[in-house]
């Protein structure tokens, strides 16, 4: 069973293939359920692994497929690692993969490109595949650039509006700084260890101390790589404007699955990483920046979808504090119920979106409930899980990263409440703005929900609603079941409360939390649904601080400023400089002695035979003299 | 098997001797007949021919590749057939494994002989 | 020795099936004759076995050479069909010469004793040298056939010269012996020496080594297309896999001597090859050149002679193979369809109305310059990698220099097929055509991803 684990990749491979081959004659509704069917198979494939692993029959194993590379230093299999951590992912990506595959049938049924969507979104399943389980760093990083491949092609899917095409590009150009990063990681972990191999890397790990210099190096490296991919900051600009693309590709890949390759990376990768105390707490420093900058940001955005792509940061923000807290498993927890949540988020804005026939403002939307019943339960559903109700899932997930905090440091627990009190806030302000009130848009004009739109929908919902109970602390008289799951892939301490702070520590804390949580709803409520305040339009000026948060604090134009600009401006100096009078100079020179030289040489070939017969001999000749001198 | 003698390049003078001898044999002899055999000169014997008709037009002129198709021909076979020496010398010891591996040989070279007269390389006129 | 007879066989089939007048059978037969081959080939893997008095031997060195050459011949074949289309006159005849021709190139990795090595090269050349004047009313094509016989003809009394000497010195035509003599004596003798001299030379000109490589522009220039195709990769790889085996089978004793005449052989090849290359204005002569300057590369690998040389030029040979087969085979269909000379110009918007041409070419292009993911990045990675392991580091810095070279000549075309505009139209393919494109592309694509599959073979 464990020997074909291959079969999960195969199928989305097969599909990206038969689709994307036959994208000229197969027919557009042919194309979307079948890449559906096939990650359907994946994930039944995926879902027969991780029953064979309940039961016990299996344990985690490297699964070797084919050699890859095998010179003599550099030995690469094409393998994979199946072990709790890849099985969660796979479960991930191909369970939320298929009811987004299933929502986009519905979706995407009008687009003329319907067939290449499919095919692409088939090869990111399969990329996203290939990352979580290979054996090895290398073929993960092949993953890791697929992924990144799709995703720069599936943002700028409506390729003839330009802004959607600078956004992919911009979305590709920043993650190769973070993939620079992981290429360096993997290089200097090579130096290091003379391998790749997973267990063989985390084996020798036994053998270095904490705060080992050239593994600091390694994780600093990997760190940045997943800050490039998980968007944080530095790196984060690049998620809001990937909202380009079609929602559902925003709900898989900017929000579900790629941008969680990070966390992966670093939760795979935990035996390093707890090697080298200056990175975890560096990884905790950008976790917490992230959380709140993105949470602040996300208060005055009014486009529907960039208020979720900044809550994806923030709650990626909530992963990488986990991470350095090296609660591998709590992370891993969040990033599950995030996956469900908001898919589940993106999904139904999509519906909005599509019921508004692509007004994304929601300054002209509103009261919107009414003609969507469905999509405004699971929209709540979705709110309450992002804002951490009980018994919703974020609330267990969410728990489980404040707890640890605290128990670390009292003034991390602060900061990460004062971003749930955030999150709570911005959450509920679409909510009641999109959906409650009156209707401020013009063109609403509602067709009928279609089955394949709403069913994933509630299957999200459900999962939302649910997903928490996989792992129900003991306070609730759970085991921690997907804590003790994972444990065994996963180095590092495991969230114990017990250990540190009583349950009625415990309890304190949750109330806390949850009465600051109502308080902000409560806020929200009373300036969306009793005031009826509607956010200004983008003309109006603002006070200093509303302006510098309405201007995502000025990130992008930092960046233009210190980077571009001189970046620019060094290009411009440099061109007539270096360009032309040295580096074309010097091709040229090349180029021009190398012509002339052929132009000689050619002329020996003069096509007389006698003269051919002639330096053979002499050639002949010149060996023999050369054999009998030397 | 190793020779059990290292040779070298002065080892191979016999060799040098016996083609001398060959090739002096030859010249001699040539030369000794040019010098020794009677010589008659008169302007009809050194013309080019002595049948009593002038030479006509240029000796070189092109005739039918036939010939040259049938000489070579012949020599094929002439030469293929050579193969048989070595093998009716030892025609005992090769046994009946011998004979079949001739006459597939020959079957060979039969095939041949029929491709050729079945593309009528013998045919003077077509 | 079934792919041998198999082989010889198939070629006096064919050469009768001239009296049926039945073309439609000609390529199927011969296609079925190579696959069996390939099959009774495949079956002698891991079978170690002597034949006829110790004068072959089949290893899995000759299993793995044999069927790089049938995938080959194979691929050849099913561009025939095609390229034979107008000729009506003796169509089966160059099929058969083809196959005879063949049996001496298996022949060529499977010798253990220098008569075997000499009868295989005969066997291959002989008909080659009918082949290339089979155009009978072209003179360039009887020109080349006039210049390669009477060129391979000198090399062939020079390489009998060197076998008598290597005789006179050990006595024995047997490959081991001759080794085992190498190796007991303490000093090579200058007979030896010269003897070695006179059989590298003679077999670097059957494979175009510079500077014994003047015959190959023109010929492979003045021969029918596809013949040149069948030069350029099946006598090519015979002719390598022979140096291979004689020079570790017999000669690696003397190693030191030998290795100084390859240095100038790849040297020279890779100046020749890519400086002549660079100029020229025909696609097909630009081929014959840089089919010189991969036999530098080639030769990188028999040079390094270490445990690494047989499976990277197992692996090179595999990938040159396939990309030369490929762009003469684009080659063929451009030249006949715009009834030209095969420049570069006639290249032109190739990628418009045929993209699926312009996608061959292009792997094989990219193939030839060593660009993952393509095969030819790893077959060079390979040779390079062997040679360096015996320390010839700067033969391979001269050779990344000449693949840079290469770059400017091989993606001419690609810049011709996909950045300039002409009124080209569809060009119009058969089946057969098509498959073998398919095979060699998706071939060269799947062994530049996963070149394990050929490099542990041997």
């Amino acid at each position: 069973m464990l020997a074909n684990s291959w079969l999960v990749l195969l199928f989305p491979l097969l599909g990206f293939l038969i689709t994307g081959i036959g994208y000229k004659r197969l027919s557009a509704s042919f194309c979307g359920v079948f890449a559906s069917l096939m990650v359907f198979a994946s994930f039944l494939y995926s879902l027969i692994l991780f029953i064979g692993f309940k039961n016990g029959d299996s344990v985690a194993s490297i699964v070797n497929f084919a050699d890859w590379i095998n010179s003599e230093k550099l030995n690469i299999s094409f393998g994979f690692m199946i072990d709790p951590l890849s099985l969660t992912m796979m479960m991930i990506i191909t369970g939320v993969g298929f009811l987004i595959h299933v929502f986009s049938i519905g979706y995407m049924h009008n687009d003329l490109r319907v067939n290449t969507y499919f095919s692409q979104l088939n090869l990111f399943t399969f990329s996203m595949l290939l990352l979580v389980m290979s054996s090895n760093y290398l073929l993960m990083f092949v993953g890791w650039e697929g992924v990144g491949l799709c995703s720069y092609l599936l943002i700028g899917f409506w390729y003839r509006e330009k802004a959607f095409n600078n956004a992919a590009r911009k979305a590709f150009i920043i993650n190769r700084i973070g993939d620079l990063g992981f290429i360096i990681g993997l290089i200097a972990m090579f130096t290091c260890f003379h391998s790749l191999d997973f267990t063989s890397v985390f084996t020798q790990t036994l053998k270095f101390e904490s705060g080992n210099t050239i593994i600091t190096f390694i994780t600093l490296m990997l760190f940045l790589g997943a800050i490039g991919k998980s968007a944080q900051i530095p790196l984060f600009t690049w998620l809001p404007d990937a909202m380009a693309g079609p929602t559902p590709v925003s709900a898989l890949i900017h929000a579900a699955t790629m941008v969680t390759a990070g966390v992966y990376l670093i939760a795979r990768s935990s035996a390093l990483f707890i090697l080298s105390p200056v990175t975890m707490n560096l990884i905790l420093i950008v976790g917490i920046a992230t959380t709140l900058l993105a949470a602040f940001i996300a208060l005055m955005q009014n486009d529907i979808k960039k208020v979720l792509a900044y809550s994806t940061i923030s709650q990626l923000g909530y992963m990488f504090v986990a991470l350095g807290l090296s609660a591998f498993t709590s992370s891993v927890f969040h990033l599950t119920t995030h996956a469900f949540f908001k898919a589940l988020l993106f999904l139904a804005a999509g519906s909005v979106i599509h019921a508004y026939k692509g007004e994304q403002d929601i300054r002209k939307m509103g009261g919107i409930r009414k003609t969507l019943p469905l999509t405004y339960i699971v929209f709540f559903t979705g709110v309450l899980a992002i804002s951490g109700i009980p018994p919703f899932s974020g609330f267990f997930s969410k728990d489980e990263i404040l707890s640890a905090a605290y128990q670390s440091n009292i003034f991390i627990w602060l900061l990460l409440v004062i971003g749930a009190m955030l999150t709570c806030f911005y959450m509920f302000r679409l909510l009641f703005l999109v959906f409650h009130g009156s209707n401020r848009g013009d063109t609403l004009d509602i067709p009928k929900q279609k089955k394949v739109m709403t069913i994933p929908l509630v299957m999200l919902a459900i999962l939302s609603f649910a997903g928490g109970f996989l792992n129900i602390p003991e306070l609730f008289g759970g085991n921690f079941n997907f804590t003790n799951f994972l444990k065994s892939s996963v180095y590092g301490n495991f969230f114990k409360n017990e250990q540190l702070h009583s349950d009625q520590t415990e309890i304190i804390l949750l109330l806390t939390v949850l009465s600051l949580s109502c308080i902000t709803i409560y806020f929200a409520y009373h300036k969306y649904i009793i005031k009826h305040i509607i956010p200004e339009p983008d003309s109006v000026q603002r006070k200093l601080i509303p302006n510098v948060i309405y201007r995502k604090f000025y990130v992008d134009e930092l960046y233009y400023s210190i980077i571009i600009k001189p970046y620019n401006w060094i290009a411009d100096k440099m061109l007539p400089a270096i360009e032309k009078h040295f580096i074309d100079f010097v091709v040229n020179s090349i180029g021009v002695v190398t012509m002339a030289v052929g132009n000689r040489l050619r002329l020996i070939q003069t096509g007389n035979i006698g003269f051919y017969m002639f330096i053979m001999v002499a050639a002949i000749i010149t060996f023999i003299a050369a054999i009998v001198w030397f | 098997m190793l020779p059990e003698k290292i040779y070298s390049p002065s080892d191979y003078i016999p060799i040098i001797i016996q083609s001398s001898i060959v090739l002096g044999f030859v010249i001699t002899a040539m030369l000794l007949t040019h010098l020794l055999g009677p010589k008659r000169k008169t302007k009809q014997k050194l013309l080019n021919f002595e049948c009593g008709i002038e030479g006509m037009g240029n000796a070189r002129s092109p005739f039918s590749v036939k010939y040259f198709l049938i000489a070579i021909l012949f020599v094929l076979f002439d030469v293929e057939v050579i193969f048989m020496y070595p093998w009716a010398v030892n025609f005992r010891e090769l046994n009946i494994l011998g004979f079949v591996e001739m006459l597939i040989f020959s079957f060979v070279l039969l095939s041949g002989f029929v491709y050729i007269i079945l593309k009528r390389a013998f045919v003077w006129e077509k | 020795m079934l792919t041998l007879i198999t082989i010889a066989a198939t070629g006096i089939i064919i050469l009768y099936t001239t009296f049926f007048k039945s073309r439609k059978l000609l390529v199927p037969i011969a296609i079925t004759g190579a696959l069996t081959a390939l099959a009774f080939n495949i079956s002698d893997w891991n079978t170690n076995q002597l034949l006829f008095n110790n004068m072959m031997k089949i290893d899995n060195y000759s299993v793995a050479f044999n069927s790089v050459m049938i995938l080959s011949l194979i691929l050849i074949l099913l561009l025939s069909h095609q390229y034979f289309k107008g000729v009506d006159k003796n169509v089966s005849e160059i099929y058969s010469l083809l196959f005879f021709s063949f049996t001496g190139a298996c022949l060529l990795t499977s010798f253990n004793n220098f008569t075997m090595l000499f009868i295989g090269i005969e066997t291959m050349s002989i008909p080659l040298y009918v082949l290339a004047g089979s155009k009978k009313f072209s003179i360039r094509s009887n020109e080349a056939s006039f210049k390669y016989f009477i060129m391979g003809s000198f090399a062939t009394a020079i390489f009998l010269l060197g076998v008598a000497l290597v005789y006179g010195v050990t006595g024995s035509f047997n490959m081991s012996e001759v080794s085992e003599y190498i190796s007991a004596t303490a000093k090579i003798s200058s007979l030896m020496k010269l003897g070695i001299l006179f059989i590298v030379i003679s077999i670097g000109f059957k494979i175009a080594a510079a500077p014994f490589h003047f015959w190959a522009p023109d010929v492979y220039e003045g021969s029918p297309t596809l013949v040149t195709t069948y030069m350029a990769t099946v006598v090519k790889v015979a002719g390598i896999a022979a140096l291979l085996r004689l020079l570790t089978g017999c000669f690696i004793g003397a190693a030191a001597e030998w290795q100084h005449i390859l240095e100038a052989f790849i040297i020279l090849s890779f100046v020749i090859g890519n400086f002549g290359a660079i100029q020229q204005q025909s696609v097909k002569r630009m081929l014959a050149y840089s089919s010189i300057s991969h036999t530098g590369f080639m030769l990188l690998a028999i040079i390094a002679i270490n445990q690494f040389s047989a499976s990277s030029l197992l692996y090179y040979s595999l990938s040159y193979s396939l990309a030369t087969i490929a762009a003469f085979a684009v080659l063929i269909l451009v030249k006949n369809y715009k009834n030209s000379d095969a420049s570069y110009e006639s290249f032109n918007g190739l990628a418009k109305h045929n993209p699926f041409l312009a996608f061959v070419m292009l792997t094989a292009m990219l193939s030839m310059t060593g660009i993952p993911i393509t095969a030819g990045f790893f077959a060079k990675y390979y040779v390079f990698l062997a040679s360096v392991k015996s320390g010839y580091s700067w033969l391979v810095i001269c050779a990344i220099i000449a693949a840079l070279v290469g770059v400017a000549y091989y993606f001419r075309i690609i810049i011709n097929m996909y950045y300039k505009e002409s009124n080209s139209e569809k060009i119009i393919k058969d089946n057969y055509f098509v498959i073998s494109l398919i095979i060699a592309t998706a071939i060269t694509l799947a062994v530049g991803i996963l070149p394990q599959f050929i490099i542990g073979l041997i």
